[in-house]
């Protein structure tokens, strides 16, 4: 469990993060969503111990990160792809850090063998490939058996295959019991991998819930109508409140009434109707519409 | 868990190529520069200087040695994991001053004693004057300067910097500051390291043991107030 406690983090006159409060529960994959620049990464960090919040405090399963006696084996991070260096090989990066945190030197092996780096535990990480370097980062996060999991962009840089491996590696980790965050700027890989999303915007929580609901949020309350008797129909839907656009012929664009009262309105005066489809705008438009107000690094429209 | 923390540090040595490089470079920099200076030496040269020669060169290395391993973690990011695995962060710098000195006092153990006894025209026996503080300055110093160097690199967390810093202190500010006043010149890193093997060891250690602790304690401090 981690939680993050109205915590605010300014750099000089800049507040990067601003007031977040929101609790990271065990046994589910929260997604951690924001555009660039919201302040994920520096929550991340906050979380971690590496950065001191200006204001409010993180714990993780109830005390400030530093305070654990084993912090590796409390929670796991990766923060940046590629921060090992070039110049070493994955095996002593590893052994290094494990060392570090007083981990059995088996846990290095362990961690190669579940991120399928076994191959190239003898090659300098400067030769790796982006994937590769993901791979070794996420081995590393995992290298003391943490409770608590947290990953940053952890999909940059992975082939569709690496995609799959994340998706299911992070299923499991939840499936275990673990407390599991992962970062992303894209709503639609956390819509495959999450159960409960955490949006943050400028530093501010936007949304704290499970991913269902704010895919029911997403729908923009339009639904769309098949009839061969269209113009029939739209005199029998036509009210205050309610508006009524066909964009192709046979097809009403239906706002201000539920499925339920259109379907009730076209039997009871008998016209036939072929389709009605509450219309869902794509999730990745209803994330930026989220965070379009508070998005900081926003494009100027022309 | 300090433990942990130097065993961490002891592989992070050994497992890239730049500090091994600087070790390997010290030793023979102590060895050839003593025994090339003692041959090409004129005569009336005291031979225990000659052959100290080298060890000039190797404070070079050292110091390179001492910067690299605190610098190379910062721009790798490295430093980030480092600092998780232990959060208290000042025993990774205490580590990595243990492991920096030990490996250089044992390189400039096995090395120094072979530069000023080992062939060459005028042998030096261990019983002439001086010759035991000239040999226990030699290490004193280098081992000192590796431990500024690295409290010099963790403060500015970048290498180029570092080196310059730590080669001016070593090499160009004794002689400029010495053009000034002479007694502020012996309170400079380089000149206190050279006197603790020409002329008194302890008083000389001491200011260059104070320099290392002074890096080393603004290091440890500025690492618990910054974000890593």
């Amino acid at each position: 469990m981690i939680d993050v406690l109205d915590v605010t983090k300014r750099y000089g006159r800049t507040t990067v993060v601003d007031g977040l409060r929101f609790t990271v529960e065990p046994g589910r994959v929260t997604g951690f969503l924001g555009p660039n620049g919201a302040g994920k990464s520096t929550t991340m960090r906050m979380i971690g111990g590496l950065d001191a919040p200006t204001a409010g405090r993180v714990t993780v399963a109830g005390r400030a990160y530093a305070e654990h006696d084993a912090p590796l084996r409390t929670l796991g991070m990766l923060l940046e792809a590629g921060a090992a260096h070039p110049g070493r090989t994955a095996e002593a990066h590893l052994r290094a850090l494990a060392a570090a945190g007083s981990l059995p030197r088996r846990r290095v092996d362990d961690v190669l063998a579940m991120v399928g780096l076994q191959s190239a535990a003898g090659t300098r990480v400067g030769t790796f490939s982006l994937g590769m370097r993901q791979r070794l980062g996420i081995a590393t996060a995992l290298l003391g058996d943490p409770a608590a999991v947290l990953l940053d962009e952890p999909v940059n840089g992975l082939d569709p295959d690496g995609v799959r491996w994340l998706r299911e590696l992070l299923r499991g980790l939840a499936a275990e019991g673990r407390t599991v965050l992962v970062s992303s700027h894209l709503m639609s890989e956390m819509t495959l991998t999450a159960d409960h999303l955490v949006i943050i915007g400028a530093g501010r929580l936007i949304a704290d819930e499970p991913l269902e609901a704010f895919v029911r949020r997403a729908g923009d309350g339009v639904v769309e109508v098949r009839s061969p008797d269209a113009a029939a129909l739209r005199n029998l839907l036509l009210g205050p409140g309610v508006t009524v656009s066909a964009s192709r012929p046979g097809v009403l664009e239906v706002a201000g009434l539920d499925v339920e009262t259109i379907a009730a309105r076209a039997a009871g005066a008998g016209v036939p109707v072929h389709g009605l489809t509450p219309r869902t705008a794509s999730l990745e438009e209803a994330f930026m519409e989220l965070t379009r107000t508070a998005s900081e690094y926003r494009s100027v429209p022309r | 868990m300090t433990f942990g923390a130097l065993r961490s540090e002891w592989v992070k040595l050994w497992s890239l190529r730049a500090p091994v490089w600087a070790v390997a470079t010290a030793g023979v920099a102590v060895v050839a520069g003593g025994m090339l200076a003692a041959g090409a030496a004129p005569p009336g040269v005291d031979p225990l200087v000659a052959r100290l020669e080298g060890v000039q060169y190797a404070r070079f290395a050292v110091a390179v040695l001492g910067v690299l391993v605190a610098t190379s973690e910062y721009s790798s990011g490295l430093m980030r994991w480092t600092f998780a695995a232990v959060p208290a962060r000042w025993p990774v710098l205490v580590a990595k001053a243990v492991v920096v000195g030990g490996v250089t006092a044992l390189v400039a153990l096995v090395t120094v004693p072979v530069a000023v006894f080992a062939g060459g025209p005028g042998p030096v026996s261990p019983g002439d004057a001086g010759v035991l503080t000239a040999l226990g300055g030699a290490v004193g110093q280098l081992v000192g300067i590796a431990v500024f160097a690295l409290g010099t690199g963790a403060l500015v967390r970048n290498a180029a910097a570092g080196i310059g810093i730590v080669i001016g202190a070593v090499a160009i500010l004794p002689g400029l500051i010495g053009t000034v006043s002479a007694d502020a010149a012996r309170f400079v890193p380089g000149r206190a390291g050279e006197a603790m093997m020409t002329d008194t060891f302890w008083p000389n250690a001491a200011i260059l043991l104070a320099w290392a602790a002074a890096g080393l304690a603004g290091a440890a401090y500025l690492l618990r107030r910054r974000d890593a």
